[in-house]
C-alpha cells in the first residue's frame, strides 16, 4: 500500500493555497456569500492560472490528473470558500469528468479543451422534485420526434443551472428503472430551459436551481456518449459516483480543517486565561478527539483515492468515506458552534458561515443513510 | 408530569392556539429575514396576561405560577424563539427576578411594570468572566445622596435594544472588592448599546453594551442600598432563572422542530414509501421523543421547585444542560432528515438550526452549568 503524494500533487496543493491566499482573504469570502451570486470573477482566476487542466487527459490540453488531484484542489478551496469549490465542480467534475468518462469522442473533442481554458460551464441535472434518494425514479421525459428530442419536465436543486452553458439532464427514455435513463448534453440557451435559484442555509452563490423544461428540444447527438448512450444514464452515472463521493468528502474536510483554524486559537487563548488553570480541560479534549476523528477521516479518504486510481474495488470504501468524512466535518462545525458559543453565531464570525456550509455534505451526493445502504450491501447484509 | 395542573394544561392550550394565530410561519419569514417582530407581538401577550404569571398578586400580578410561565416559553419557541426570548426577558427577568430580589419598592414599581409587559429586563455581564466584570466606585464623596460610578462592558447582551434595563453586576473597585447588581436603566447617561448582528434568533437582537461611569444611586441597586457589596447570591440567583428560562425555551425548540420534522417525514415519500418509515429515521424520531421528554421534566422539576420557594440553581443547570442538548440534536437531525429541502429558506428546519446554534452560550454557557453540577458534587 502506497498512497503518499506524488512531487507533482504537493505542488498542486501549495499552488492552491497560494492561489486562496492571494484571492481569497476572509473579506472576500464573507462578500461572495452576502452577494450570493456566482463567482464569475475567481472562476476566471482560477481559468487563467490553468487549475481547470487539472483532470483534463492531456491529449486534450490538460494535466492528465487522478481524483486525487481533484480532491487536492477542492479541500484546499474549501478551507477558504467552499462554494468555489462547488462552482469549479461545474467545470472539473459536471464538465471535465463526465465528458472524458462517458462523452463520444467527438464531444470530448469539442467541449474538454474549452473546459480547460475554462470558457464553458456545465450542470449536472438529476434530481427531480420527487425523485431525490430515488433518483433512478426521475420522470422527467424526453421523447423522439424528427429524429431528435423533445424533453418536458421538472428538475430540483441543479447547482449551476441558471449560470452553466450545458445541463446534463438525466430523462426517462424508457419504462425500466435503471436502463430507461438517458442522459443528454442540453444547451440552456434552448427555448423552454428555464432555471430559477432557490435562496438556502449556504453555500450562497452556487446558482442552485429549480429547473423547467418546456418542450426543449435536443439532437440525436447531444445524448451523452452519442447515439449509443441511449438508456445508458443510469451505468454511465455509476461510473462517476466513486469520484463525486472522494471530492465532496474533501470538501468536508477542507471546511473541518478551517474551523480548527478558528476554534484552536480560541480555545488556546481562553485556556491558558481560565481560572483556575485545567479548567478547560475537558473541552481541549473536545478539540483532541475532533482532530483526531478529521485525521483518521482525511487517512481513509486519500486511501478510498488510492484504490480508486489503482482500480481496485472501491465502491466501500468512497462510500465509507462520504458519510464519515461530511458526518465528522458537520460535527466539528457543530461543536465549534457550542465552543465558542457567542463568538461563533455572530454574523462577522467566519466560523458560522463554515457552520451553515457543511450540513449539506451529508445530504448531496447521496445522504449518509444512502451511504450507509450501500455499505451494508457490500457487508452482505 | 402527572403533576401538571389542569390549570396549566389550559394555559398551554391558549398559548398554542395564540401562537398559532398571532405567528404564522409566512411573516415570521420575514420577521427573521428583518432581523425585527412588530412590537404589537409582546403588547398583545401581556394584555393576555402571560406577563403576569410570575408576579404575585400583591405585587401587580396575577399569582406566581413558574410552571405555567415555563409552558409559555416553551409554546413561543416552539414556533418563534425570539418572541419567546421577549417574553422571558420580561416575565422571568422583570418579574420574578425583581420579585424576589427587589427592595420593597422595586417590587412593587418594577415588577408589576414587568407584568404589564412594559419593563424588559436583559442581564449584562452574564457571560464575562469574574477577572472581566464591571466595577463600581463611589462618586464624589461628598455628594448627597450616594452615587456609585460603574464601568464596564459585556459584549453579547441580548435583546440589549429593546430592554428598559440592564442587570449588571460590579465589584466594588477594591482588590477583592464584592459584588454589587445594579438595575441601570437603558437611558441613563453613559450607558451605550452596538448592536451585534447574528446568525440566529433574530429579532431578538444582541448589542455590546458599555459603560462608562454611568451614574446610579442606592435605589439602582437590586435590592435597594442594604443590598450592596452583597449581590454575589443575588446574581446566582439570576443566573439560575436565566438557565430556567433557556431551559424552557430549548425545551419548546426542540418540541418545534420535532414536529415540523415529524409532519415531513410522514409526508415525503422515497423508495415507495414515507422516509419516516425507514428504520433509521424512524429510531431517529423515537429517540428524539425521549430526548424531549426526559428535558421535559427536568424543566417542570426545577420550575416546580421555583414555584415552591425552594433553591432551584441545580434543576435549572440540569434542564438547562439537557434541553440545550436536545434542541441542536432535534434541529441538526431535523436538518438530515429534511434532505435537500432542509437546506432551502422556504422551510422552517434551516431557521430552528441557526436559532439552536446560539443556545450553547445562551444563560452563562454550557460549560458553567456543568460547572455549577459538578462543584455541588464536591469536585
Ligand atoms: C445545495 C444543493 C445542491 C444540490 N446540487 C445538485 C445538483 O447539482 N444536481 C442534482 O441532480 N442534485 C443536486 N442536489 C440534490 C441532492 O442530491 C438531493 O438533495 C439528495 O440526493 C437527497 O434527496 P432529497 O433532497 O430529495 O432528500 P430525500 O431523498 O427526500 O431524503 C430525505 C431523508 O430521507 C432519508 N432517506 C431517503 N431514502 C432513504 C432510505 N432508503 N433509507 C434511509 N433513509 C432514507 C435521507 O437520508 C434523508 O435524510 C442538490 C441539493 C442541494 C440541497
Amino acid at each position: 500500500m502506497d498512497h503518499r503524494f506524488s512531487p507533482q500533487q504537493e505542488a498542486l496543493r501549495e499552488k492552491t493555497r497560494a492561489f486562496v491566499k492571494e484571492e481569497i482573504p476572509e473579506e472576500k469570502a464573507a462578500a461572495v456569500e452576502a452577494a450570493d451570486v456566482f463567482p464569475h470573477d475567481l472562476m476566471a482566476k482560477l481559468a487563467a492560472q490553468g487549475f481547470f487542466a487539472l483532470n483534463v487527459p492531456r491529449d486534450y490540453g490538460g494535466d492528465g490528473g487522478t481524483v486525487v488531484e481533484e480532491m487536492i484542489f477542492f479541500e484546499e478551496i474549501s478551507k477558504a470558500l467552499p462554494v468555489l469549490a462547488w462552482t469549479a465542480g461545474d467545470v472539473i467534475l459536471y464538465g471535465s469528468n463526465i465528458i472524458k468518462t462517458n462523452g463520444s469522442q467527438a464531444q470530448q473533442q469539442a467541449y474538454l479543451p474549452r473546459l480547460v481554458k475554462g470558457e464553458m460551464l456545465f450542470c449536472f441535472a438529476l434530481t427531480e422534485p420527487d425523485a431525490g434518494s430515488d433518483a433512478a425514479s426521475i420522470q422527467t421525459a424526453a421523447d423522439p420526434v424528427d429524429g431528435g428530442w423533445v424533453i418536458n419536465g421538472n428538475k430540483m436543486f441543479i447547482s449551476g443551472a441558471s449560470a452553466a452553458h450545458i445541463a446534463v439532464t438525466n430523462t426517462r427514455t424508457a419504462p425500466s428503472k435503471y436502463q430507461g435513463i438517458t442522459a443528454f448534453l442540453v444547451d440552456t440557451g434552448s427555448p423552454g430551459y428555464k432555471a430559477i435559484p432557490i435562496k438556502k442555509l449556504g453555500y450562497k452563490g452556487s446558482d442552485t436551481c429549480e429547473v423547467v423544461y418546456d418542450r426543449v428540444r435536443v439532437a440525436a447527438n447531444d445524448i451523452l456518449g452519442g447515439p449509443e448512450g441511449l438508456n445508458q444514464g443510469w451505468p454511465q452515472m455509476m461510473r462517476l459516483l466513486n469520484g463525486e463521493r472522494l471530492v465532496l468528502s474533501a470538501c468536508a474536510l477542507g471546511i473541518a480543517e478551517r474551523i480548527f483554524s478558528h476554534l484552536i486559537p480560541f480555545v488556546r487563548q481562553r485556556s491558558a486565561a481560565a481560572r483556575p488553570a485545567g479548567r478547560y480541560q475537558d473541552i481541549e479534549h473536545r478539540v483532541v478527539e475532533l482532530v483526531t476523528e478529521v485525521e483518521a477521516a482525511r487517512r481513509l479518504a486519500y486511501y478510498a483515492a488510492w484504490r480508486v486510481t489503482e482500480g481496485k474495488p472501491s465502491v466501500k470504501e468512497t462510500s465509507m468515506t462520504k458519510y464519515l468524512c461530511a458526518e465528522t466535518a458537520k460535527k466539528v462545525a457543530v461543536e465549534a458552534m457550542r465552543i465558542m458559543g457567542n463568538h461563533a453565531w455572530a454574523v462577522q464570525s467566519s466560523v458560522q458561515r463554515f457552520f451553515r456550509d457543511v450540513p449539506i455534505l451529508s445530504v448531496g451526493g447521496g445522504t449518509s443513510q444512502i451511504q450507509k445502504n450501500i455499505i451494508a450491501k457490500t457487508l452482505g447484509l | 408530569m402527572s403533576e401538571i395542573t389542569l390549570e396549566n394544561k389550559m394555559v398551554r392550550e391558549a398559548i398554542r392556539d395564540w401562537v398559532a394565530k398571532e405567528c404564522p410561519r409566512d411573516n415570521i419569514h420575514e420577521w427573521d429575514a428583518a432581523d425585527r417582530f412588530p412590537d404589537t407581538l409582546g403588547k398583545k401577550l401581556a394584555r393576555l396576561g402571560f406577563c403576569a404569571m410570575t408576579v404575585s398578586e400583591e405585587n401587580g400580578g396575577e399569582g406566581r405560577n413558574i410552571q405555567g410561565a415555563c409552558i409559555v416559553a416553551e409554546e413561543i419557541a416552539a414556533r418563534f424563539l425570539p418572541l419567546a426570548r421577549w417574553y422571558t426577558h420580561q416575565a422571568f427577568l422583570g418579574g420574578l427576578v425583581l420579585e424576589a430580589l427587589g427592595s420593597p419598592i422595586q417590587r412593587r414599581s418594577l415588577a408589576a411594570e414587568a407584568a404589564r409587559g412594559r419593563w424588559l429586563v436583559t442581564p449584562a455581564g452574564i457571560e464575562e468572566t469574574q477577572a472581566e466584570m464591571a466595577v463600581y466606585r463611589l462618586g464624589d464623596p461628598q455628594g448627597q445622596p450616594e452615587t456609585f460610578l460603574v464601568h464596564g462592558e459585556a459584549a453579547f447582551v441580548t435583546l440589549a435594544d429593546q430592554a428598559q434595563c440592564f442587570l449588571v453586576p460590579a465589584r466594588a473597585e477594591n482588590p477583592g472588592g464584592a459584588v454589587t447588581v445594579f438595575l441601570v436603566p437603558a437611558d441613563r447617561q453613559g450607558v451605550a448599546v452596538a448592536a451585534v448582528p447574528k446568525i440566529g434568533c433574530r429579532g431578538a437582537g444582541y448589542g455590546r453594551v458599555a459603560l462608562d461611569g454611568v451614574a446610579l444611586g442606592a435605589d439602582d441597586i437590586l435590592g435597594g442600598g442594604e443590598a450592596r457589596d452583597r449581590g454575589e447570591a443575588a446574581w446566582q440567583r439570576i443566573v439560575a432563572v436565566c438557565r430556567l428560562m433557556t431551559a424552557a425555551e430549548a425545551l419548546g425548540l426542540a418540541r418545534g422542530v420535532f414536529d415540523y420534522t415529524l409532519t415531513y417525514a410522514r409526508q415525503r415519500i422515497q423508495f415507495g414509501q414515507a422516509i419516516g418509515k425507514f428504520a433509521a429515521l424512524r429510531n431517529r424520531f423515537a429517540e428524539m421523543s425521549c430526548d424531549i421528554e426526559a428535558a421535559g421534566l427536568l424543566v417542570a422539576q426545577a420550575a416546580r421547585c421555583a414555584d415552591s420557594d425552594l433553591a432551584f440553581h441545580r434543576e435549572a443547570a440540569a434542564a438547562r444542560l439537557k434541553a440545550g442538548e436536545a434542541a441542536l440534536r432535534c434541529a441538526m437531525q431535523g436538518l438530515q432528515i429534511f434532505g435537500g429541502y432542509g437546506y432551502t429558506m422556504e422551510y422552517d428546519v434551516q431557521r430552528y438550526v441557526r436559532d439552536a446554534a446560539g443556545l450553547g452560550a445562551a444563560a452563562d454557557g454550557e460549560e458553567a452549568a456543568r460547572d455549577h453540577i459538578a462543584a455541588l458534587l464536591g469536585l
